[in-house]
């Protein structure tokens, strides 16, 4: 396998935008991708393009738009992974031999979707659905599952919320930019108990877009090449291995093998994007990719060790909770932001001195697993 | 004229003496036991399978109060996971919430229950109560 570089990288700013299609915003993404690359779109030899609610064959409705034709477009669909599948699809063709140069784009519209403003309904069939589960149900159940099992408090999970929104505020790119307070998040309506709505990640219209090539080519186009150090993309294993809902095996799991796959442990990791979907979920995925032991999430954000400013800054981007959730984009932006930080080019949220990054992206909910996919990509500078 | 019943699967839940039992599915060659049922093994691949019905009681795992509407269902409801002495942890509705606030670990039965309503039909299934 050879070594695969990002050489450009661009993203819509996130928001609720129900007058702008996917292929605007797709293409936009790419276009800011392609700047930031400083290529011709004509030497993209290959793309991976992904959406959840949107149109079929989306990548070639976007790239029609960036003037980019004629090229083999892939088309994944993997719920909130969809992004990181389409980055992992790209990293794979190059660094197998079979391409030199494509670009992975995730997109969606959640405003215009079937699903605005509602939950995702069960597939036909799926029984835990039909007894009403749905996902935040699914991370309000994990969540209680932590509260009792380590005494994580309520107030520790709100300050997730308030360390991400006070982070999105930085962000040109976040769909909020507004602080909020322990009480305000506590005080919003609950949801879920006990999940409130300020912990829950909101409905988001955006694009994020970024371009690969091999190691041996990327000082053509940059002069920071961000080399891709592990990519692994995981399906949940079975509800009932799971060892205890409070924390998610197959987080962990995937975190040993994207560590084994760089030679490197969480120690090294100097920024990290994490599935922030819920508030809860930024405290137990600390615990799952090593960044503390088990149940001690809560203590990590106590402390201030995820802060900007701390010995492991986690989302500075303002994560999910505060940059927001454009399904398929997700996994794409959180590559952006990993790439921007090792840079050293994140403008007023720049981790000081970041050199490794990892990102980690989750969802879908399946009838009888964990979670439908899990994946976790490590750069380094 | 009265509304069919129809179960929200066949061969989920039975009425027994003491309430609603589940059941289960066990392999014969490797004993795991799965619930909803399978037709094989997701273990050991084996396809001898038996039915067993779980006890009628277990402990409340986690839950949850939902305060959004979701499937068929008017807010507020509660979920959760109970497991069971057999070794099984199934997830559905708890009933019964509103007079005993529910705990971890607190004991747990298995009841048969009207789910939801449609204009031909009652869907009625197995759901969780606090057995106090």
């Amino acid at each position: 396998m050879r070594q695969v570089a990002v050489i450009g990288v661009g993203s819509t700013v996130f928001g609720k935008f129900p007058e702008k299609p996917i292929k605007d915003m797709g293409r936009d993404a790419v276009w800011a991708a392609i700047d930031d690359a400083n290529i011709n779109p004509k030497e993209i030899q290959f793309a991976y393009a992904s959406t959840s609610f949107g149109a079929n064959v989306v990548g070639e409705r976007i790239l029609t738009e960036a003037g980019v034709s004629g090229i083999e477009v892939f088309n994944v669909e993997n719920a909130c992974a969809g992004g990181a599948t389409a980055f992992r699809g790209t990293w794979y063709a190059i660094a197998s031999g079979l391409y030199d140069i494509g670009v992975a784009v995730g997109v969606e519209s959640m405003t215009t979707s079937p699903i605005a403003g509602k939950l995702i309904p069960p597939e036909p069939g799926d029984l835990s659905g039909e007894m009403g589960n749905s996902a935040p149900a699914h991370f309000a159940l994990s969540m209680r599952r932590h509260m009792d099992k380590y005494g994580t408090t309520s107030e520790q999970f709100a300050k997730v919320s308030v360390k991400n929104h006070r982070n999105g505020c930085l962000n040109p790119y976040s769909q909020y930019k507004k602080e909020l307070s322990i009480e305000e998040i506590l005080n919003s309506r609950m949801i879920c108990d006990p999940i409130t709505l300020l912990q829950c990640c909101p409905n988001t219209d955006g694009a994020a877009a970024a371009i690969l090539c091999p190691v041996s080519l990327a000082r053509k186009y940059t002069r920071k090449p961000i080399i891709v150090a592990a990519s692994v993309l995981n399906m949940g294993d079975y509800e009932y291995r799971w060892k205890d809902l409070a924390s998610s095996d197959m987080t962990t799991k995937c975190a040993k093998e994207a560590y084994e796959m760089a030679g490197c442990g969480p120690e090294d990791i100097g920024v990290c994007e994490l599935h922030d979907a819920f508030a809860y979920s930024e405290i137990a995925h600390c615990e799952e990719l090593g960044f503390c032991p088990y149940g001690e999430g809560g203590r990590l954000i106590d402390e201030g060790i995820t802060e900007i400013e701390g010995r492991i800054p986690v989302n500075p981007s303002g994560g999910l909770l505060s940059r927001g959730h454009p399904i398929a984009a997700t996994g794409v932006e959180q590559i952006a932001e990993i790439v921007w930080q090792l840079r050293w080019e994140a403008g007023k949220r720049q981790v000081a001195g970041a050199k490794v990054g990892l990102a980690h992206t989750m969802g879908g909910e399946v009838a009888g697993l964990e979670s439908g996919a899990v994946a976790i990509h490590i750069l380094k500078r | 004229m009265s509304k069919a019943r129809v179960p929200i699967r066949e061969g989920l839940f039975t009425e027994g003496k003491k309430g609603g039992l589940l059941l289960a599915i066990k392999c014969k060659s490797c004993g795991q036991m799965f619930f909803p049922p399978r037709k094989r093994c997701l273990d050991c691949f084996g396809q001898d399978m038996e039915e067993v019905a779980l006890s009628n009681t277990g402990k409340l795992y986690t839950f949850t109060i939902v305060h959004m509407p979701a499937h068929k269902y008017k807010p507020p409801f509660a979920l959760g996971w109970v497991e069971f002495p057999e070794g099984v942890r199934v997830f559905g509705q708890i009933k019964g919430w509103e007079s005993y606030p529910l705990k971890i670990g607190m004991k747990m039965k298995a009841v048969v229950d009207t789910l939801w309503e449609e204009e031909e039909k009652e869907v009625y299934g197995y759901k969780f109560e606090p057995a106090t």
